[in-house]
Formats: structure tokens, sequence, C-alpha cells
């Protein structure tokens, strides 16, 4: 267990805090909901909870900009937002548990990323909490701005590893005034690309695609398509996906946006060991013959939801033999390295060390420690769990 | 001290050496012409290796090192350092692979941002960041500089389509940084290189993510009685959750100029103009543009057109993208700024630009992506009676702090460079600089690239900010402080 946990109330406060950790030291672990904890948890020190950090600092629905302090979660500022019609157009798993904050380190994103991208592409500016204590601000409240080098967005995906956020002031997007989604059911992995390339030549803009694999048959998808804006588009491009299941002999069905998004979390929240491989888009078919199915073969009532339009994937389920399982995480995420892409175990039962979360580090690893010793110089803010060490 | 170009034509052939005192002195300046440095040397390299090697040898010699794209940029973020080695990457002009099937092409820096669209579009695929400069702007530049563009409202910046990058360090070493897979591992180095300006290194290659062009794209122009009008209807337009492509707002004044320059037949006696694209499926669009015209008449639009016909279309882009140049007609000289404001203190900001230009006594043109607040405000003055050129630079020193008290940011898209260097510090805390700074020190830690850009006052790479220090370009007389 660790030594403590510090919940402090204010950013003045949290600041604070890491001072004191400096002057004592100590090394520290910032947490938010938990739901994105890749990798070691730190067993000694302090751990720095942001959960009392969880004002809506200032929204302004005139610009669609909000400020948020990093423990508020993803649900209480959609229940804000909704109020004006707008949303944060991240649509992470666990919306309840999950805190802005936290989503912003793990670089957090859910199928809407095809339309709206990630956290990179929606945040605009960041308070910061240093290893030294040092409270500071980068970016700023305003959806255009390139004065200074950009940390806010250096920030996401970081892992808690170079600084604490404290807040982020990020972009919001108006509710769509219809929704619709469309099921495709029974697809090989290449038609889901065909299907990907499909709409894309029709000119189709859907938010999201995600092909959610059926435990009952090895390499079948089931597809979800959804269509978000006006009545009109989404009302013609669902019937432009019917046209083109028809042309193929693929069955389809409408189904409710809600429900192809509850699918969609639950693959994501699956475990007890569960990874996520990122992959050139193209290669999604060969991948899934490769590196998927193989790994899905070892788990008892495995769950694989892939995002075909943006080449990353995530499977999930219970080891059959351990040992098998990661044997098989290990010849997947060698295969997709060598494409130039990349698998993470994000969450793993009693893990081998020779099963290490992140893989191999690219090339730039150099640039990366250089920035983490600038940032966090005595190397206490949890150090070691992140790529390669840093 | 001059220096021997013999090493260096060794690295890039002699023919792409500039180093002749009267040629040296294209590349003393970019768009920011007011400031002028003539640089050491100048090599043209043709290949990431001969720019590795150039920057390792100009390090050997003790050189600052300034990489150039087509030096279009309007901050002075190409000025040369005294002594310096420019790098200009305009040789290095190829779209080396096209990825139709994953959205991605690889081009070197020096390609121009339009060709990059051209190439694709035959395809049926477009670059989005189109930066008013765009015929002429190279992907190195927008890289360094996170360029926007009047469809960045929709679609986004520069940063948001630059997925990774071939990157020459400040030691000459080479590294390939993010790539054509998203989620590269670990930290987001392509996040930090785009927009830093040059600082951080010099990239030879850049991934781009490109976009299928939209089924349809509606152009609607409208004209107002005031800017306050033409404001309320961009308003209402993003209440309404309708996402146009672009929104460009232009003054009676800046309209005068185009008119005058472009030839469009935009009517003179309006206050304000809009210039809105709305794009994407047709079935959609139609819809949008619609209602976008129906609010747009209750906020009191005067005369609204939308030519369905893309030349029509095209010639009013085209009156847009020369506004720049336009001013020429109507003011000798004019200096543009570039500030952002929070889209609703739009009015207010207007009003308050307004009472400054009055008090000051010069014009100021106003032309900005309304959308996102971007101003443009240009101050119209005359180099030839004394005082005017510094008396509109203090003008638009105001502007930006105008914007700053509103609670935006002294530049949307043209970057600080050397010109807004001195206005980092209203905006940011000397904690805020110095951990930018920290980034910097990773990526460059004697701090050779581009030096004098971005940081109100130069900065070591200590472990602390201490006592004031001169830096070793200072001790050495090659460089000054601004």
């Amino acid at each position: 267990m660790t030594d403590r946990t510090l919940v402090p109330q204010t950013a003045a406060e949290a600041a604070a805090s890491l001072q004191a950790c400096a002057n004592e030291r100590t090394s520290l672990a910032f947490e938010g909901g938990g739901t994105h904890t890749i990798g070691r948890r730190d067993r000694d020190g302090v751990v720095l909870s942001t959960r009392g950090l969880r004002r809506i600092v200032e929204y302004v629905p005139e610009d669609q900009t909000v400020t948020v302090e990093a423990g508020v979660t993803f649900a209480e500022l959609s229940r804000v937002l909704a109020e004006r019609g707008q949303r944060l157009a991240v649509d992470v798993a666990e919306p309840d548990r999950s805190t802005i904050g936290g989503a912003i380190a793990a670089n957090a994103f859910g199928p809407r990323r095809m339309r709206f991208g990630s956290f990179k592409d929606l945040i605009l500016g960041v308070g910061l909490v240093r290893a030294d204590g040092v409270p500071v601000r980068a970016g700023g409240k305003v959806v255009k701005n390139v004065a200074g080098f950009d940390l806010s967005k250096l920030m996401v995906g970081s892992h808690g590893t170079l600084a604490l956020v404290t807040s982020a002031t990020l972009r919001v997007h108006p509710l769509p005034q219809a929704t619709r989604a469309v099921r495709l059911t029974g697809l090989a992995p290449d038609a889901v690309w065909e299907l990907v390339l499909e709409m894309r030549s029709r000119h189709l803009e859907p938010v999201a695609v995600s092909a959610l694999g059926r435990a009952s048959a090895s390499s079948r998808y089931d597809a979800d398509v959804a269509f978000e804006g006006f009545p009109a588009g989404v009302d013609s491009q669902t019937a432009c996906v019917f046209e083109i299941a028809r042309e193929r002999g693929w069955s389809v069905e409408a189904v409710d946006p809600a429900s192809a998004r509850d699918g969609d979390a639950r693959a994501r929240t699956a475990g007890p060991l569960r990874v996520r491989g990122t992959v050139l888009p193209s290669d999604f078919a060969a991948i899934d013959a490769l590196a998927i199915a193989p790994l899905a073969a070892c788990l008892d009532d495995p769950s694989v939801c892939a995002y075909p339009a943006l080449g990353i994937f995530f499977v999930a389920g219970k080891p059959k033999m351990p040992q098998r399982a990661f044997d098989a995480v290990a010849n997947a995420r060698a295969c997709i390295e060598s494409g130039g892409g990349s698998l993470v175990v994000e969450d793993a039962p009693r893990m081998p060390a020779e099963i290490e979360p992140w893989g191999t580090p690219p090339p730039s690893i150099r640039l990366m420690r250089e920035i983490k010793a600038r940032f966090d110089p005595e190397g206490r803010i949890r150090s070691g769990a992140f790529v390669g060490g840093l | 001290m001059p220096v021997n170009p013999q090493p260096f034509a060794a690295i890039v052939g002699a023919e792409n050496v500039v180093g002749a005192p009267s040629e040296l002195r294209t590349y003393e300046c970019d768009g920011l012409t007011g400031t002028r440095v003539t640089p050491a040397l100048v090599v043209l390299p043709a290949t990431t290796r001969e720019v590795s090697r150039c920057v390792k040898l100009a390090r050997d010699l003790g050189m600052p090192i300034v990489a150039r794209g087509a030096g279009t940029g309007l901050s002075g973020g190409a000025v040369p350092s005294a002594g310096c080695l420019v790098v200009g990457l305009s040789r290095m002009k190829a779209i080396l692979e096209i990825d139709v099937a994953n959205e991605r092409v690889r081009v070197q820096p020096g390609v121009v941002n339009l060709d990059v669209s051209r190439a694709l579009a035959p395809l049926g695929y477009y670059y989005a960041p189109d930066p008013s400069s765009q015929s002429v702007c190279s992907i190195g530049g927008n890289v360094a500089e996170n360029a926007g563009g009047a469809h960045c409202l929709k679609y986004g910046f520069t940063v948001n389509h630059a997925l990774g990058a071939t990157l020459v360090l400040a030691d000459g070493s080479v590294t390939e940084i993010g790539g054509p897979v998203l989620d590269c591992l670990g930290y987001d180095l392509m996040a930090a290189v785009v927009g830093s300006e040059g600082m951080l290194g010099i990239v030879t290659e850049v991934w781009l993510r490109v976009l299928r062009l939209p089924e349809k794209t509606r152009t609607i122009f409208a004209t107002f009685a005031t800017t306050g009008q033409a404001g309320d209807a961009v308003s209402a337009i993003v209440a309404r959750g309708i996402v146009p492509a672009a929104v460009e707002m232009m003054d009676g004044l800046a309209i005068e100029a185009i008119v005058s320059a472009t030839g469009v037949d935009w009517p003179l006696d309006a206050g304000a103009a809009l210039l809105i694209d709305v794009d994407g499926i047709a079935a959609e669009v139609e819809e949008t543009a619609h209602e976008t015209i129906a609010l747009m008449t209750a906020c009191g639009a005067i005369e609204v057109r939308s030519p369905h016909d893309d030349e029509q279309r095209a010639l009013m882009w085209k009156g847009r993208k020369g506004a720049f140049a336009a001013m020429g007609r109507i003011s000798p000289n004019y200096y543009v700024q570039d500030g952002v404001i929070p889209r609703k203190e739009i009015a207010a900001v207007l009003r308050e630009i307004a009472e400054l230009a009055s008090t000051s006594g010069l014009r100021v043109a106003n032309v900005f992506h309304a959308g996102d607040g971007n101003l443009h405000p240009l101050v119209l003055y005359d180099a030839r009676v004394a005082g005017e050129e510094e008396l509109a630079e203090r003008v638009g020193g105001e502007i930006l702090r105008i914007c700053i008290d509103h609670g935006g940011s002294i530049t949307g898209e043209h970057g600080v460079g050397l010109d807004k260097a001195v206005y980092m510090s209203e905006l940011f805390t000397d904690d805020d600089l110095e951990t930018m700074n920290m980034l910097r020190c990773a990526f460059d830690p004697e701090r050779a690239l581009n030096p004098g850009k971005v940081f109100p006052t130069p900065r070591l790479c200590g472990d602390r900010p201490g006592p004031f220090a001169l830096t070793s370009f200072e001790r050495d007389g090659v460089a000054g402080r601004g």
C-alpha cells in the first residue's frame, strides 16, 4: 500500500503538495478516476488524487470553450454542457469514473475520434504544477493560438510523468440535432475495411465506425456506423449505407445509437487482460489474421473492438492459459511493431516481467528522456512507469 | 567575420551556397520586412543528410542556425541571427509518397502548401490548412509556425494534420518523430515540434493527413451596415450548431481595398461583409446553407449572394485571400497584426480598435477569421511621413494589448517570431516561459537553432532561472536582445 494519499482541494493546494514532496524528495504519482493507469502502480511514495479539484472554472457557450479542473468527471461536465446544447466530443468508455485530467494524461478516446480527433485536437490550454511545485500555464483560452510552445499538447498522453495537470481549457462542440446508427453484421475483416473505403468514396462522413468482434465466430465483425448532424444529412447517409450493404449482400439494420455506444464501451473495458493496438488503417485485415485472431483464440470470452478508419483496436478477455496468452501478446506485438505500429498492454493480471506494457521505445526515445530530465530532473514523478523507463 | 564557404560547398555543391554579399541580401528578412539581418552564409541542401552535415559543420564553427522555408512568414521567424547559417529548404520540394488508402502523404519541407492539394485533387483529396499565402508558402514553414488559414475553423491547424516528421536536431543528428500510424509511443513530440518556430529542429520530411474533398461546398457572401451586426450573425450561426468550414469578416475599409485591387463587384457602401463556406455531404450542405442565409438575414444582412458555380465562388475567395496585398491600393504601407479574442468579444474589441485608430490618426482596416476570433487588423500608414511607421507599430502593439485584456492571444497563426517576443511577458509569467524553455533545452541545449525568437529575453538551459547572464552568442557579439 502507498504511504499517503493527498487530496488537494484547489490548484494552489496541489502546488503546495508538490512543493512539499519536492522539499522532502518524495516520489509521487497522480491519480484521476483510475480507469487508465497503465503499467506499474507505485507501491511507495505519495499518491496525489485530483478528486478534490472539481470546479468547472469557466464555461463560455458562445465561444464553445470550457475550463475545468482536472478531477471533474466526464459525466459531470457532460451534464453542464448539455444544458447549453453542447458536449465534449471525447467518448470515453467510463464517463462516470473517468476524469478530464486523467483522460488527458492517458490520451483517452472513443470511436468519435474519427470525426472530432483526440484531446490533442481539443485542448486549448492547461494549468500545470511542475515537479518542483511551481504552478504554470500554457496555451490559452481561445480556439486559435500559437503564442509560445504548446505544452498542453505535450501533456496529452504523457501518463502523468511530466507534470500535474490541474486544469484544462477545452474546445466543445454543439450536440447534434439528429443521430443515427447502422449495424452491418458478420463482416470479414477485409469487408470492414471495404466498408470504410466505400463510405469514403461516396463522401459519407460518419462520426464513428466501430467494429465489434463476434465471440461466436473468429474474425467476424459487427460494424456499427454512426452519423450525427442535421436530420436530412444523417438520413441520406444512413440510406446510403443500406445501399452499400445491399449491393454486397451484407446484412444491415438500423440500431439505437445508445446501444451501439454501450457495446463499444463494454468491449473497451473488458478484461482482465486488455491490449490496445495501433496500426496503419489499411493493414487492418492482415493484422486481424496475424495478431488479433491468434490472441483472441487464447482468451475465454474474448472481446475485440476496432476503429478501422483510425487503425486502432482493443482485444480483451480472460487468458485460458496465461503463458500462451502472453506468448500471443508478444507475437502480436512483434508483428505490429514491424509494420510501424504499437501494442500496449493496458491491463493484465500478474503480467510476467518479459511482457512490458509499452513495447519497444521509438527512435526518438533519447529526446523523450531529455524532456523527462528537464521536467522532472530528480525522477520523482511516476518515474520508470512509462515507455522505455521514462 | 566572413565564413569560408568551401566546406559547405563540399556538402551541397558550390552552386547551392550563397555567400556573396549582394545575394545574401535576399535572405536578410522574411514577410516582416522592417527587420533585416544579413546572414553569414546560406546553404540550399537537397537531402536530409545534407541538412544534417551542414548543421554539424555550422555547430563546429560555432554558428547559430536559422531554417528558412519560403520566407513568407509575417512575424520574423526566419529573420537571420547575426553570423548565422541559413538553411534554405526551397530545393527540397518533392512529394515523396501519396497513400490514398490511409489518407496520408509524405512530403519534403519545401513543397508549396497549395501543391499538395493540387497533386491530390485528381484523386479526390486535399490538404486542409490553407493560409492566405498558400500559393507560395511551404509546408516546412507551415509546420514551424503551426499555420492556420480560413478553413481551420472546421478542419483545424497544421498541428491537427502533421502526423510525423524526420527531424534534424541542433547537433546534426537525425531522428524520426511520430509517423503515419497514430499514437506513436511516448511523448507526442510532433505536437511539440509543430509551432515551435524552428527552435527545436529542422524538419526534412513530414507525414501529413489529407482529407477527402467535400461532396459539396456552398459559398455565401453577405453585407451588413456594421461590423457589430456581422458579428451578431456569426454568433447566431454558431449558436445554431452550424460549423461552417470558414467564416471571414471584412470591414468597410477592407472591402474598399479589395474591390479596388481585385475588381470583385462588392458593394462599396457596406460597413462589413461576411464570406462563409459551408461544406460536407450534399443533402446537409443545402440545409445548412439555407439556414445560414436565414440567420444572416434575421441579423440585418443587406444583400446575400450565394453563387452555385465554382468560378463565382473562386472569385469571392480570391478577393478575400488577396486582401492584404490589396491594401496597397488605399495606402502606401500597412502593418499586419494577428491577434485572437474570444468570439463573443468581437464587437467590443472592434469598437476599441476603431477608437484607437481615430485617436492615433491612422486608419485601420479589419480582415479576419471571425469564426475563431482571429483578427487581422491592418494598420495603414505612409512610411514617407516621419514617425508614421513607428506610430503604426505602436498602434499594432496596442491592438495586441486589447486582445490580451479581452482574454485572447497575441498571435493566432503568424507566430511570435521576432516581432512579438516582447509581448510574451504580458501573456505569460516568467515561470510559464521558463517551462517552455525546458522543452527547448531538451531539444537544443546550446540554443543554436533560431536564437532570439519567441522568448522575450535570452534564456539559459541551467537548472534554475538565475540572475542576468549573457548568452554565449551575446558574449561573442553575434546576437543581441529583442
